[in-house]
């Protein structure tokens, strides 16, 4: 039976199997394929078909996706697992807490087992303690959207800026602490004269200092690994680089790790 | 009771001056004493079929949305409800009362303060019990005389408590009982009475047996399926710590002004810690939750709990009355992956 990792975030939702075929066997529109490098992720497979999708659209489309896998092992996690329409009846359908998809993830993508996870998704940062390949701690940020991606969405909605993650220079600080309030404090900054890329720059460093503090609970020598949509960020990079002496664990599929771990879960 | 609907919520325009409104546990035996009927607000608010409206209406009224919702649903019961005198502690409970006593003054409510002792010193605990004998006008033997007859329901409640630790007695029906002795609904007998029917209807239950077993920490959760949402993942909430102490009925060995000192809940987070220890050993809990109302002081205290407490914690936070969010869920799943 064909088995494969499902992770149902708030923004977007993410499949991931792998084959010794080149050739994806499901979704062929939404799926693209990449060679696996020898001895990464999956030893006995050549090949990872990834898939993305909307999860709004996920939703409206949950009978084709249902049916497409009906005959699929499927492992799942994030917000939506427990969405019933999905996986009522279905014979062979576990779920995986989120937390322990990632961290699995991390290990697999990394090849670490101890390490600090950071994944910041759409609508929640998580910060995962790794000793030994077991998961020893984790936090999870406030209950705040002005720690999430959703911000930096928001935020670069308003600035009107495609790849808010290539600005860095020149921050200034914000004072909203709540993701609303910085929409008004952003137009405010505009107007007085303040330019766009020093905003676009502000905007990363504001999400920075929100996670930031999580990791520092973890004092530790230990890499971080960056996971999560935010993971290409150049911004978030350079400030952990800058702060904490050394630039995060890149891993070849960031977007798509806690499908990755909920596959090998 | 005539009732007039607006809006799904009624106003209660008769005045019962029997009523005397309670913002959390007081000496309750004064009002018994003095013949009155003590409410307790949160009970109003949180157990109405919609208290959403409660919170929307304190909101119309002028209270700021990032203020805690239990203050908001505490105004707008006193509103609903009419009542026309309330006790309110300033000190040992939530500092947001201040201002609440104030906005309540402001509407033809009779307020009277009493703050438990920061120093936790007996002499300052009994001057401000006999401000309020004077307030009510009873005496202390008349207050000692319904401790008294308290002290069999009491008893009765620790019993119940210990079948929850046992199993017999679900993490729900323990935080029912324990949350509703702040006011023992308002008819000591009517209370005891159903408490003897209740006990004697959990004697023939098979025992539950739990897969982790948890305390929950800090003031009653907001959430409405709180406690459902941890019995469906097999796990036993079998120490509620707050509403355990609202009935202090592990106290009854105690006087009557050493019952209210040793009643952890309003000397802050350094002094319920070793009551805390003890519960967790006795009860052999896996782990705590602590439970965070939004906005609340009382978030601050996570910071000894977690420093003083040397099993796995996890705190989550509720602000307004609803089932429990994706996002705590996700949180909770997590916790219990970690145990």
């Amino acid at each position: 039976m064909n088995k494969i990792g499902i992770d149902i975030g708030s923004r977007l939702t993410k499949f991931v199997t792998f084959s010794n075929n080149n050739s994806p066997f499901f979704f062929q529109n939404l799926t693209s394929t990449y060679e696996i490098a020898p001895q990464k992720i999956d030893k006995s497979h050549k090949f990872i078909h990834t898939g993305l999708i909307n999860t709004v659209d996920f939703y409206s489309e949950i009978e084709v996706f249902r049916k497409e896998l009906e005959n699929f092992e499927i492992k799942c996690t994030g917000y939506g697992k427990n969405n019933i329409n999905f996986s009522e009846n279905h014979n062979n359908f576990v779920k995986i807490p989120e937390l322990k998809s990632h961290h699995r993830g991390a290990i697999v993508q990394s090849g670490l087992e101890n390490f600090i996870l950071l994944d910041i998704g759409g609508q929640d940062t998580k910060v995962i303690l790794s000793k030994n390949g077991k998961m020893a701690d984790f936090i999870t940020n406030e209950k705040c959207a002005a720690s999430s991606g959703r911000f930096l969405e928001n935020m670069s909605n308003i600035l009107g800026i495609n790849e808010i993650g290539n600005y860095y220079q020149n921050v200034i600080e914000l004072n909203s602490t709540c993701a609303i309030f910085t929409e008004s404090e952003l137009i405010g900054l505009l107007s007085s004269g303040i330019k766009k890329d020093v905003l676009a720059a502000s905007v990363n460093y504001a999400l920075y200092k929100r996670f930031k503090k999580l990791i520092m609970k973890f004092s530790s020598e230990i890499p971080i690994v960056f996971a999560g949509g935010l993971a290409e960020n150049k911004a978030l990079n350079y400030f952990i680089k800058k702060d904490f002496g050394k630039a995060p664990v890149k891993m070849e599929f960031p977007v798509f790790n806690g499908a990755i771990g909920a596959f090998f879960s | 009771m005539v009732e007039f609907f607006d809006d799904f919520v009624y106003y209660s325009f008769m005045i019962d001056n029997n009523k005397v409104g309670i913002t959390t546990t007081i000496p309750v035996e004064i009002i018994y004493a003095a013949g009155l009927k003590p409410v307790d607000l949160n009970n109003i608010f949180i157990t109405d079929k919609n208290p959403e409206k409660f919170i929307e209406k304190a909101e119309i009224d002028g209270f700021p949305g990032n203020c805690c919702s239990w203050i908001k649903g505490i105004y707008s019961a006193v509103i609903f409800e009419n009542i026309k005198k309330v006790i309110a502690p300033v000190w040992g409970d939530c500092s947001n009362t201040h201002a609440l006593s104030e906005v309540l003054k402001e509407n033809d409510v009779e307020v009277i303060e009493f703050a438990y002792p920061y120093n936790r010193n007996i002499n300052s605990l009994k001057n401000e019990f006999h401000k309020l004998y004077n307030s009510f006008d009873v005496s202390e033997s008349e207050v000692i005389l319904v401790w008294d007859k308290l002290k069999s329901v009491r008893k009765k409640l620790e019993k119940l408590d210990n079948l929850t630790v046992e199993g017999k007695i679900t993490p729900l029906e323990n935080h029912i009982w324990l949350v509703n002795s702040s006011d023992f609904n308002g008819n000591i007998e009517e209370f005891e009475n159903n408490l003897d029917e209740f006990l004697a209807s959990v004697e023939k239950r098979k025992t539950l047996n739990y897969k982790f077993r948890l305390g929950c920490i800090g003031v009653p959760p907001i959430f409405s399926d709180f406690h459902d949402y941890f019995q469906s993942l097999n796990t036993g909430m079998v120490y509620n710590e707050i509403p355990l102490e609202f009935s202090m009925c592990k106290y009854t060995g105690e006087s009557f002004y050493n019952q209210y000192l040793e009643y952890s809940y309003p000397y802050g987070m350094s002094y319920r810690i070793n009551k805390i220890k003890q519960e967790v050993e006795s009860r052999k809990l896996d782990g705590l939750i602590h439970y965070t109302q939004c906005f609340c002081y009382r978030q601050i205290e996570d910071i000894i709990l977690k420093k003083h407490i040397d099993i796995p914690v996890l705190t989550i936070e509720g602000d307004r009355p609803s089932n429990i969010d994706a996002r705590t869920k996700l949180r909770i799943e997590n916790f219990m992956e970690l145990l």
